[in-house]
Formats: C-alpha cells, sequence, structure tokens
C-alpha cells in the first residue's frame, strides 16, 4: 500500500493500448522534495506514466498515487504542475492572457494572478513579450511560456516533460537554474527529458524506462559508478609498475599520464595501493571511475534489450506451450 | 471563478476569428435598416388614391382612355389629427373626355364607375372605415361622374389599428405594405428579425462554435487543459455554456437593438418579442448539444458543423411532417365521425389545404404523394423523442403576435399555427440535451486524452 508520505508512488502500474503494453508493472516512489528524471527511449512510456499520474489516461493495472491521493482525482491536480510534451497552447491567447486563465482555474485570485504571472514570465525570459499573442510566439518562447504554466501556482509537484526542448542553451541554463530553484524550495519535480546532462547535472534520482518497464532506479552516483575501475597517479618522474600489478592479476591501462587498474573486488585495490607505498612510490591521485550519465543510459538500454532479446524464445516457448494446452 | 473564466475564454476565442465582430456588424445593419423604417399614418385620401393612381397611369398610355382619370375630392374629415376617430366625407370623382369612354370604364368591371363598385373600391382600400355610404351627386361636367362617400367612425380602436404606410431606408414609401400599424410591426418583427434574422445568427453560430469544441481537443491542448483541476464534464460543459453564451450575446444585441429600433419609431414595445431572445437561444441550444456531441466523438470541426446542419434539416422536417400526419388524422377523424358533413367553401384568399382535400377522397393516400401512410407510425415515433425545432420556431411566431396583433388577427396565426405546449416543447427539448450531453460527457472522460 502506497504512502501518504510519498509525492508521487506507483505499485505494480500497467498500460495497455489493445495488444500493446505502454507500461509493465511499474513500481515507483518519490520523496516530497526530490528532483526525480526518469529516462528512457522514444516510446518506451515516459508521457505515459506522467499522464496516468495526473488522469489524462486510463491506468489498466495496479496502483498511482500522487500527493497521497489516488491519480487523476481533479482537486489534486490544483498541487501540481505540469509541462506536457508538444503542447499546444490556444492561439488566441497571448502569454498573459493565458496564464491568467489557468490561474483562475487553480483559483488564485486577481491581485495573486496580477503579482505572480509578470514575476514568472521575467523568471522564465518573456516578460517583456507578455502582451503579444501566443502565434507570435518562437518554439522557445512556447516552452518557456509552459514552464512559467506549470510552476506559477506554487504547486508542489511539478512534472516536466522535455522541458528543454527547443530550447536554446542559454534558455538550457535558465530553466535549469529555474529547476534549482524549485528545489531550494523543496519541490517535487518529476523530469522527462532526453537532455542527459541536464538530468544529471539537476536530479537528485534517475529511473530508466525501457519499453514500460523500470530497468533501474537510483541516485545519480548510483548509476554513472563503475565498481572496480580505478585511476591511479604517481608522483611526477615516477613509472607505475604495470607488470607487477598484472602479475596479481589485475588488468591495466595507461589513461594520459595516469593509469586506470580494474580490480575484480573491491577490496583488492588496498593491496595494490599497499605495493605501490612499499616500493616508494608516491599517489598523487586516485579516484574511482565514474561514467557519464549518457554512458549508464546506453548501456543499461543495451543490457535491458538483451535481456529483452534472450528473454524472447522461452516467452514465445511459453506462449506455444500455452496454445498447446 | 471557473465558470467565469471558461466564458471569458470562449469570448475571447470567437473574438480571435473576427467572426464575433463580423455578425456583430451584420447585426448592427439590421437593427439599422429596421431604425431606418419610419411608419406615418395614412389619410383615407391617400389610401383610396393609391390604387386609382395606378388605373390613372395606365390610361395614358391607352389611346383610347387618354384623358380619363379617376380623383378624390372635397377631402373633408371630421378630426385629422386623429383619423381612426373620424368621419369622413369626400367625392370620387369620374373624368372622361367623352360618352365613349365613359361607356368603355362601365364596360370594365374592375373601374369604380358605378355606386357599388365606388363602394366596394373604397372598402378594400380603406377596410377600417365604418359605414361607409356612396351616392351619385351633381357632375360639373357632361363627361363626369361624381359619387359622394361618406363614412361614420371607424374599427381602429386607436392610431395602432390605423393602416401605417411604412418608409424604408428614410426615404422609400412602400405603399404595399399598408396596414395596421400593429400588423406591419408583426411582419418586421416575425419576418424580418425572427425569421431572416435569427436564422443568419443561427447558421453563423453553428459554424463559428463548432470550433470550440474540437479546438479543446486537439493533440497538445486537451493534454494542458485536463491537468488543470477540473473534471472532464465540468470542462465540456463549462466550454458548451460558452458558446451558449455567444449566441446569447449576439441574439440579445439583435433584438435587443432591434426592440428600441421599432419601439422609438413605432411607438409599439412589444416586450413578448423579448422572449424570441430565450426561445432563439433554446433552439441553438439544441444544435449545439448535437455539435458538442459529434466533437467529441470525432474531434472535427468539419464533421461537426456538417452533422449539426444535417440535424437542423432532420429536425425541422420532422416536425413538419409530423404536423402534417397530425392534421391529415384529425381530418379524417372528422369525416369518420360525419361522413356527410360537406367540406367548407374556402373563401377568395384562404389557403386552400390540399392534403385535406385529397384525404376525403383517399384517407390513405401519401402524404404530399410521396410519403407513404405505412411510415406514419415511424415518423411520430422519432417526433416523439426529437427536439422541438420545428414547434419552437411556431410558437416564436405566436410569442410575436400574442404582444402585437389586434385579436382577430391573433387568432388566424393561431390558427395557423399548430404547437404543442410549452412544457411539452420545453420538456423534450431539454431532455434531449441532457441525453446528448450526457453522451458526450461520458464519452469524453471514459476516453483517454
Amino acid at each position: 500500500m502506497p504512502s501518504q508520505h510519498h509525492a508521487i508512488s506507483t505499485v505494480d502500474l500497467w498500460k495497455r493500448y489493445g495488444p500493446v503494453e505502454a507500461l509493465k508493472g511499474v513500481s515507483l516512489t518519490i520523496e516530497p522534495g526530490e528532483i526525480f528524471g526518469l529516462l528512457g527511449q522514444n516510446g518506451a512510456g515516459k508521457s505515459t506514466l506522467i499522464k496516468i499520474l495526473l488522469g489524462i489516461v486510463k491506468k489498466s493495472d495496479g496502483d498511482a498515487d500522487l500527493l497521497g491521493e489516488p491519480a487523476g482525482r481533479a482537486d489534486v491536480r490544483k498541487r501540481v504542475g505540469y509541462l506536457p510534451e508538444d503542447h499546444q497552447f490556444p492561439q488566441y491567447h497571448t502569454g498573459y492572457s493565458l496564464l491568467d486563465f489557468y490561474g483562475q482555474l487553480y483559483g488564485m485570485t486577481r491581485d495573486t494572478r496580477r503579482r505572480k504571472i509578470p514575476e514568472i514570465l521575467e523568471i522564465v525570459g518573456i516578460r517583456k513579450r507578455m502582451d503579444s499573442k501566443i502565434r507570435t510566439y518562437s518554439k522557445g518562447m512556447k516552452q518557456r511560456l509552459g514552464i512559467a504554466q506549470a510552476v506559477f501556482h506554487d504547486p508542489e509537484v511539478i512534472f516536466l516533460d522535455e522541458p528543454t526542448d527547443g530550447v536554446d542553451p542559454v534558455g538550457r541554463r535558465e530553466i535549469r537554474e529555474l529547476m534549482e530553484k524549485l528545489k531550494r524550495e523543496r519541490k517535487t519535480v518529476f523530469v522527462n527529458s532526453h537532455m542527459l546532462e541536464e538530468v544529471e547535472l539537476i536530479c537528485d534520482r534517475v529511473a530508466i524506462l525501457q519499453r514500460g518497464e523500470l530497468v533501474r532506479v537510483g541516485t545519480i552516483s548510483e548509476l554513472t559508478r563503475q565498481e572496480g575501475r580505478y585511476v591511479i597517479g604517481l608522483a611526477p618522474g615516477q613509472v607505475f609498475p604495470s607488470e607487477e600489478v598484472a602479475k596479481l592479476g589485475h588488468r591495466t591501462e595507461p589513461v594520459g599520464t595516469y593509469t586506470e587498474v580494474v580490480v575484480r573486488e573491491l577490496h583488492e585495490i588496498d593491496a595494490i595501493l599497499a605495493m605501490l607505498s612499499e616500493k616508494g612510490l608516491h599517489i598523487r591521485h586516485l579516484q574511482e571511475k565514474k561514467q557519464s550519465l549518457g554512458d549508464a543510459f546506453v548501456k543499461t538500454v543495451d543490457q535491458a534489450n538483451f535481456d529483452s532479446d534472450a528473454d524472447r524464445p522461452r516467452i514465445a516457448k511459453r506462449a506455444t506451450a500455452r496454445r498447446a494446452q | 471563478m471557473q465558470f467565469l473564466a471558461f466564458l471569458k475564454d470562449s469570448f475571447r476565442e470567437a473574438r480571435n476569428g473576427w467572426v464575433l465582430q463580423a455578425m456583430l456588424v451584420l447585426a448592427l445593419l439590421l437593427v439599422l435598416f429596421v431604425t431606418s423604417i419610419s411608419y406615418t399614418p395614412a389619410t383615407v385620401q391617400s389610401s383610396v388614391s393609391a390604387p386609382l393612381d395606378v388605373y390613372n397611369l395606365t390610361f395614358r398610355n391607352n389611346p383610347s382612355l387618354v384623358g380619363a382619370n379617376f380623383v378624390v375630392e372635397n377631402y373633408k374629415p371630421s378630426n385629422a389629427k386623429a383619423p381612426w376617430n373620424s368621419d369622413y366625407d369626400f367625392d370620387f370623382v369620374v373624368n372622361t373626355t367623352s360618352p365613349d369612354q365613359l361607356k368603355q370604364l362601365d364596360s370594365n368591371r374592375a373601374f369604380p364607375v358605378s355606386r357599388t363598385r365606388v363602394e366596394r373600391s373604397v372598402n378594400q382600400a380603406v377596410g377600417v372605415l365604418n359605414n361607409v355610404k356612396v351616392e351619385k351627386s351633381e357632375s360639373n361636367t357632361p363627361n363626369q361622374l361624381r359619387f359622394r362617400v361618406t363614412s361614420q367612425g371607424t374599427k381602429a380602436k386607436d392610431i395602432t389599428e390605423w393602416p401605417h404606410l411604412p418608409t424604408v431606408l428614410f426615404a422609400f414609401d412602400a405603399p404595399i405594405f399598408i396596414m395596421p400599424l400593429r400588423s406591419t410591426v408583426y411582419l418586421v418583427e416575425n419576418t424580418l428579425i425572427s425569421g431572416v434574422g435569427a436564422w443568419v445568427i443561427l447558421f453563423i453560430s453553428v459554424i463559428i462554435t463548432s470550433m470550440f469544441i474540437p479546438n479543446l481537443l486537439q493533440k497538445g491542448t486537451v493534454d494542458l487543459a485536463i491537468s488543470k483541476p477540473i473534471t472532464r464534464p465540468t470542462l465540456l460543459i463549462y466550454k458548451y455554456i460558452g458558446g451558449l453564451t455567444f449566441t446569447l450575446l449576439l441574439t440579445t444585441f439583435t433584438i435587443g437593438g432591434a426592440y428600441l429600433a421599432i419601439g422609438l419609431r413605432s411607438g409599439m414595445w412589444n416586450h413578448m418579442f423579448l422572449l424570441s431572445i430565450p426561445l432563439i437561444v433554446m433552439y441553438f441550444a439544441i444544435l449545439y448539444a448535437v455539435s458538442t456531441l459529434i466533437a467529441v466523438f470525432t474531434r472535427s470541426a468539419i464533421v461537426a458543423i456538417l452533422g449539426t446542419l444535417l440535424a437542423w434539416g432532420v429536425f425541422y422536417g420532422i416536425g413538419v411532417v409530423n404536423n402534417r400526419i397530425v392534421a391529415r388524422e384529425a381530418a379524417v377523424a372528422a369525416l369518420k365521425d360525419n361522413p356527410g358533413k360537406p367540406m367548407e367553401v374556402p373563401k377568395p384568399g384562404d389557403d386552400i389545404d390540399l392534403d385535406e382535400v385529397i384525404s376525403r377522397i383517399d384517407p390513405d393516400a401519401p402524404l404530399w404523394g410521396f410519403i407513404p401512410k405505412s411510415t406514419f407510425g415511424i415518423v411520430k415515433a422519432v417526433q416523439f423523442i426529437s427536439p422541438r425545432t420545428y414547434q419552437l420556431d411556431e410558437r416564436l411566431q405566436l410569442v410575436i403576435a400574442e404582444g402585437i396583433l389586434p385579436e382577430e388577427d391573433k387568432k388566424l396565426v393561431k390558427m395557423e399555427t399548430k404547437v404543442g405546449s410549452w412544457g411539452e416543447i420545453l420538456g423534450i427539448s431539454l431532455g434531449f440535451i441532457a441525453c446528448v450531453l450526457g453522451l458526450a460527457c461520458w464519452r469524453f472522460a471514459s476516453r483517454d486524452s
């Protein structure tokens, strides 16, 4: 049973579109104040998960809770902000009038709207154009407006589906700063993004969704860590004893002026460091090697695809057996 | 607050395409046209002279009748300031150039050259005069006929029942519409405003508002709307009411403007005419419910417009056919109850109900020659559940007549319009709207965005 204290919680969540399974038993918990990134290839089910949580799409099975309430309740949406992917604002609005309209739907008073709308439009950088029709906005401006409408009513949970889509590098930095501000304000932010560098910089935790299945969840450091790989640098003029380390059964590779050592067990690095010390070599650099989030994502997706392909004959076999019965 | 927000949003949406502005300009032109119509009490002299002037014109082009003419002379109303409350005394003069011309005029029964023909001519021209008497009097010349015409009092109770001459666009007299002021105002209100004007309002409103729901449901917009703290049925109903408000605004502007214009120009304030506003909006509410349902299922503005126009035609057609079937059944039943009773001989000018005549010959004959009697039951069943758009239209006519026409004319309108009770019209129409909107809400709520 999902706890009331979670900002977002799903348990064995399924979504089927006819024979297509968009989500397959997704279980996920996000705590208040977390910046959470959901990664996945196109069609992995990221947007579907958000839409179920907001009640835009109906779940097929399982549980989905938002702010301790069953997902999809209209009153809960008052405490939530949402930037959809490929959003289309009514073209007859100006930036200001759109936020004014949405503000009324959120129950904001006129004074609050008058104060907050220019403020948020200033933050996202389109205040000067707030009285222009949206049809005259560039894609980046529409995206900025989309972010503004998702956060201006001070929601507790904010869903951002591809927030930096179509935004230039300066705009991306501004959006990142906005998200950091939200983080400081203890807002829960759920981000779907392809911009892995951004996610790596902002998110506390990340999940990878592949073909509707949650294949990995963890902090950025957990996902990017490469266990058993260390980069060692010695004092200038000293030579790393690669052959002796190899004799101990460990692989080494030069990385610039440093050397990468691969150990099977984590504690084995201690023996290597002791040996270097005994030889009078001075260690000036020691770091557990990490991979980028992008590398980790690609590796995880490849692995998931491999596992899935490996499962396919077994699944087909089971299906054949069922049909035979 | 959400409701007002949606109203404002719908207004903004309608205003966006300049169609609302164009419609308001059209409505303004209609109101200005109505304002341009003035109503002047017709004098007995001008009313009697109007057909005579036509004769005189033809005489000029007929070589054998050149020089002949009809004139009204020695015109003496007893109360010129209140023509409806006056006695009249004037000479009806026939001038000719020769006895042959006089004989020629006498040979044609259309020309008023005898006492009885003059009396008929005066009565036809000014039907409101009481006790019209015509006497032949002494002529000034041998080829002249002179009749003295007198009348005592009129049938008109006040100025509103007195014939008026409408002048259109501030300049152009329309003598063919000389009729009691009440009837002229009824004609303007019923035909020009609630007929043509309402039809245009409904047509344009259907087109404009049919875009509201598909625009809301388009990809990328609907997700944003649904993610707000509002339930889907509420969202749809607010959008629906937004469309109704647009039409209410337009109708109020047109009807209200026409009401003021007619009242100021004629002095006749037909308050019942203002009931046209809710009736036209009710009519539109039925059409817009259909449009909303189609839009939710198809998300296409074009399909919604075409489907709504089709439904409009079907509802109206069912109403017309059903009315005829009811009339046919009544005629057949009356004949069955009293088989020997002959059909009333129609008076000149009466509309002859051909179907009633046919049904006397063959009660099983197809309606209008092509709707077989076997389908009457189906039509009546469909009519039972159909919104009463046809009857709303008829009711509109009755309501306007109720507020303006003299009692005699009111009876005529009532006889011509066979409509159900207010309860039936509103109850079934509102029930239809509720069912159709309920279905649309269910569909919208049960589907993924």
